[in-house]
């Protein structure tokens, strides 16, 4: 079992890899990135942001340019969990290679608000977001390919794994 | 069990399994990795330590020349020294250098995809090699662990079907109808699905005009682009693929789609993307008169040797405007020397156009071409998000037809193509 608990930021719709991460501050390096993270939709978000946070949004967020630095920059500011409507895949998919717990539930953003606090809990057999007025909510059960890698904290943990039993067999 | 669509077939195939079913978690073994910013992934390899080497060189291509065709400065100079020699180091073959061309080009021509593949590459519109049967997909950060495995996960996905029927008027061109269709759908409208084309019209077009359509599925959101391989697709495989024994799979005759789209364009009018959203479609004629400053031919999504046919016949004994800028950059080496054979090259120059070495051009602006604050462009690459044109304003970029960019180029303005073309 996965756990998490944090304060919701909540977004919008089609939140794009170049609102996340803005292009132009993209060969910066993380410490100035993610100063810019989401800025041109709210400046002086990673000021606003404390470790332990969670993020939801709207329909399609990650949508664009395919850029792992705006999955990152997530883990950078502190954000443990993201959960959305709709996730773009390869957002989705590099949040999990990367180790960030990414949820889809459609119709999550018209039920939780900004600043509400959330328990997450993920496993196979199935999960839950609660609130703390007892507000509920079950998701599906994680494929365990997905829980693994979350488990382990992504795939470069993951290789060095793969590499060490190469070795030995 | 003879309702799979191809998408699930070639998956349960890649899995190891009998069938498999749209939602279903599998592993699948991948016969193809493409990538072109290497050094993110050979990166990860030297922090792991201990890496012999990719997990077969046959089955890796490394476009290098994707997005520069030569080093843009020292920093990039030194860059891709290093890549080269870690290339050595880690066993990899297919290695397309600056000036080779744009990768998925060179993918498919150089036979590294059949129908019936299971692709992945580190690029948003590796979704392309759907063009000739195979299921292929965008990956990204997951691609080192690709190189090293030779396998990766997916969601099976379920099937948007997009059939296509009717024969468009002169002047419309695969880009337009692609256009629309991509515009009218949305870009959200494929997530987590693969975009299947189908109909009567797809049937017609040739495998380079197919190629638009896989590229362009990732602007709806889809997780590939698949056109069921038919004689034409089996016919250009059987030239091009380095395994001769491709198995060929298609849907089966009562394969469940989960949503079926029909278009009929028989009455389509030419197409442009305006800013800034690849699929804001609009009529050309919405936008006559939009002064330009720069003129692109090329991009993945134009240009291929039908591309510069199209622009050559409306350059024909025409200059492009003095007011701009025409830059062509054909898809690959291969398509270059065609283009240079048949005369195309040569009525291009003629209209004044400046040539680049074969990758993606000023599409991005990672290495030249790029435009002043303010400054527009028109081009028959895929992509206007804000920020693409090069500066740090937001340019408008508008996409559509070579016929269309053409024309454009040689009015100085956005035109409608149709009053360029010479009676038939």
């Amino acid at each position: 079992m996965l756990s998490f608990r944090g304060r919701v930021h909540k977004f919008g719709d089609n939140i794009d890899t170049d609102i996340i991460t803005p292009g132009k501050w993209m060969h910066e390096g993380m410490d100035i990135l993610k100063k810019h993270a989401f800025e041109a939709v709210r400046p002086n978000f990673y000021q606003l942001v404390k470790a332990g946070d969670i993020l939801v949004a709207g329909r399609n967020f990650g949508y664009g340019s395919h850029r792992e630095q705006a999955n990152a920059v997530l883990k950078s500011l502190g954000i443990n969990v993201i959960i959305a409507d709709s996730i773009s895949r390869i957002y989705y998919r590099n949040c999990i290679a990367l180790g960030i717990p990414a949820i889809i539930y459609p119709g999550i953003s018209k039920q939780v608000n900004e600043g509400d606090e959330l328990e997450v809990l993920l496993h196979t057999s199935g999960g839950k977001i609660v609130r703390d007025d007892n507000w509920s909510v079950a998701i599906s059960p994680m494929p365990e390919t997905v829980f693994t890698m979350l488990e382990q904290g992504g795939i470069s943990q993951l290789l060095k794994l793969y590499l060490k039993n190469e070795r030995s067999s | 069990m003879s309702n799979h669509t191809a998408t699930e077939k070639i998956l349960a195939r890649a899995c190891g399994k009998k069938e498999v079913f749209p939602g279903e978690i599998i592993t699948a073994d991948i016969d193809l990795v493409f990538a072109h910013t290497i050094q993110r992934h050979y990166d990860p390899f030297e922090a792991i330590g201990g890496v012999k080497g990719v997990f077969d060189p046959e089955k890796v291509v490394f476009g290098l020349g994707h997005h520069l065709f030569s080093s843009a400065d020292r920093g990039t100079a030194k860059l891709y020294k290093r890549v080269r020699d870690l290339n050595k180091k880690y066993g990899v073959k297919h290695v397309y250098d600056f000036g080779s061309g744009i990768g998925h080009y060179l993918v498919i021509e150089k036979g590294h995809v059949w129908p019936g593949a299971v692709a992945v590459g580190a690029d948003s519109h590796t979704t392309a090699y759907g063009a000739i049967g195979a299921f292929s997909t965008p990956a990204n950060y997951e691609v080192t662990e690709v190189l090293l495995s030779g396998k990766l996960w997916f969601k099976v996905p379920e099937t948007l079907n997009i059939r296509i029927e009717g024969t468009p008027g002169r002047g419309v061109l695969a880009r337009d109808v692609a256009q629309h269709v991509i515009g009218i759908m949305g870009q959200d409208s494929g997530l987590w699905k693969t975009i299947e084309f189908t109909g009567s019209y797809i049937a017609d077009l040739s495998i380079q005009q197919r190629v638009i359509f896989s590229l362009l599925a990732v602007e709806m959101g889809g997780m590939t682009g698949f056109i069921p391989p038919d004689e034409k697709t089996i016919e250009f495989a059987r030239k091009t693929s380095r395994n001769p024994n491709f198995e060929v799979i298609v849907d089966d005759p009562k394969a469940e789609f989960a949503r079926i789209e029909e278009f009929d364009i028989t009455n389509l009018e030419p197409k442009i993307a305006c800013p800034f959203s690849p699929t804001n479609t609009n009529n050309v004629t919405d936008v006559l008169g939009k002064k330009i400053d720069q003129a692109f031919i090329g991009g993945c999504t134009g240009g291929g040797l039908d591309d510069l046919h199209r622009a050559a016949e409306i350059f024909d004994g025409r200059k492009c405007h003095p007011d701009v800028r025409l830059i062509v950059v054909p898809g690959t080496k291969d398509i270059m020397a065609q283009a240079m054979a048949d005369g195309t090259m040569a009525i291009l120059h003629k209209a004044g156009a400046s040539f680049y070495p074969p990758y993606c051009g000023p599409c991005q602006m990672l290495c030249v071409g790029h435009l002043a604050d303010s400054e527009v462009m028109i081009g028959t690459h895929p992509r206007n998000w804000p920020g693409r044109g090069g500066s740090e304003g937001s340019n408008e970029v508008f996409l559509a037809s070579p016929y269309t960019v053409a024309a454009s180029a040689v009015a100085g303005e956005i035109v409608d193509p149709r009053d360029y073309l010479k009676k038939k």
